[in-house]
């Protein structure tokens, strides 16, 4: 016979409870106002720290008419601006305290930095670049006239782009109670989806890319999520070492 | 056990850090080097075609005298180049300076003159299906230079006729980080016809 086991599913098929209970039980964990679910604060807070990509998006999706400085300061810079008060008023409401933003910040610094480690052997062994629109976002931030080909604009595009990886690691964080590998992957793979849908369409030098622009998205999006799952684990160590 | 703490954040620090001299280390050794390359590539092989016809388009007497008025069509070729990860642009033509004169029986029978400020080109603020073609259409461009010279030089009842035709080009060349003016100069023979309605 089937084992159920003593989960919130194997309790509604015991009880025989309806489907309208059933559906708010499994949708419970988004709507936990006390934990602050992902329709409640949580999802807000994530959604307002994730806020480095929306910037961006709005760039790309206008194909770069609306300049990157721009979506920066309204979609990035200003939902910050709110979510660091917010999270420092209501911390009883989504149990996310300034102090453990604090840690997912830090924890957030590792998984970009690991992601841009997977695409190095891939620019020495294919001649794939990973920061080739680091120039672009760079240029298009600093309204640089001329070349964008600058070490100014690379390093705007750089600090663009470190941004956009911590935020996409603070959200994740926000956004689980408990890191884990499946998550993670959960994460990675989501990430993977929307660069591989995103890029070819509205990013004009990434159209028809090559089969090994396909993989170098996802392998890299693997290692970030690696190092989403393992980020907590370094730090750990780290204030179990000191 | 808390010596190992330094050695975590020097390990972190150094992870951290590590890509991005990576970064500014390929730019300074591969990337701007390669741009450099092929935009010198992409500069070098502009060329430049006069067609061989030149074309009367109309009489018309000023102060007296009878002005003819030709156009000849002047090719630039070859703007199209791949830059340094392989895609696809033209290059940027700025200040295109064409002239030329005709000379026919030991006299000159027409001189040609033409200033483009600018070039179109693709501004990358196009989706692919818009700016692939834009490439296309810019690899080579045609501009139509307008010349005159004295009616009377060229027996009209003759037409067609050969000319000696000398003629000068100059042009900035502008790609991914460099830019070059250039000049080119040839000597043909063109063939003036009628066209007047």
């Amino acid at each position: 016979m089937k084992r159920l086991g003593r989960g919130p599913v194997a309790r509604r098929w015991r009880s025989g409870t309806s489907g309208h209970r059933g559906v708010r039980e499994l949708t419970g964990y988004f709507r936990d106002k006390m934990g602050g679910g992902w329709l409640g604060y949580r999802g807000l807070f994530a959604a307002l720290l994730a806020s480095p990509q929306f910037g961006l998006s709005v760039y790309w999706f206008t194909y770069t008419s609306v300049s990157l400085g721009t979506g920066t300061f309204y979609l990035t810079l200003i939902p910050i601006l709110i979510a660091v008060p917010l999270i420092a008023l209501l911390p009883g409401k989504s149990g996310i305290t300034p102090r453990l933003l604090g840690t997912y910040a830090l924890w957030a610094l590792l998984p970009y930095t690991l992601y841009d480690w997977g695409r190095v052997p891939m620019n020495l062994i294919f001649g794939i670049p990973f920061w080739d629109h680091w120039y672009d976002w760079g240029a298009s931030i600093m309204g640089t006239s001329g070349t964008i080909f600058r070490y100014d604009t690379l390093t705007t595009g750089l600090a663009s782009h470190v941004l956009r990886g911590w935020g996409f690691g603070v959200a994740y964080y926000i956004l689980v109670r408990r890191v884990t590998l499946v998550s993670a992957f959960a994460m990675g793979w989501a990430m993977t989806f929307f660069y591989w849908l995103v890029f070819p369409v509205w990013v004009l030098t990434d159209a028809l890319p090559p089969w090994i622009w396909w993989f170098t998205a996802w392998m890299s999006h693997m290692v970030f999520a690696l190092g989403l799952w393992l980020s907590p684990k370094v730090f750990a160590y780290y204030r179990k070492a000191y | 056990m808390r010596a190992r703490g330094p050695l975590i954040l020097l390990t972190l620090a150094l992870t951290y850090v590590g890509p991005y001299a990576f970064v500014y280390a390929r730019t300074a050794t591969w990337t701007f080097p390669r741009i450099d390359e092929r935009d010198a590539d992409a500069f070098d092989g502009v060329e430049v075609l006069v067609a061989q016809a030149a074309e009367l388009e109309r009489i018309e007497s000023v102060s007296g005298a009878q002005r003819a008025t030709y156009s000849v069509n002047v090719n630039l070729m070859h703007r199209k180049f791949l830059d340094w990860i392989g895609f696809p642009l033209v290059l940027e033509v700025n200040d295109f300076t064409f002239s030329a004169t005709g000379v026919y029986q030991g006299s000159v029978v027409m001189a040609c003159s033409q200033f483009d400020k600018a070039f179109d080109k693709p501004t990358g603020v196009e989706p692919w299906y818009i700016y692939q073609p834009l490439v296309d259409k810019n690899d080579n461009t045609t501009v139509e230079v307008g010349c005159t010279g004295d009616a009377s030089a060229i027996n009209l009842a003759s037409l067609p006729v050969s000319i000696s035709f000398n003629w000068s080009v100059e042009a900035t060349l502008v790609g991914d980080r460099n830019e070059k003016v250039r000049s080119w100069t040839g000597s043909q023979t063109v063939e003036v016809r009628n066209v007047r309605p």
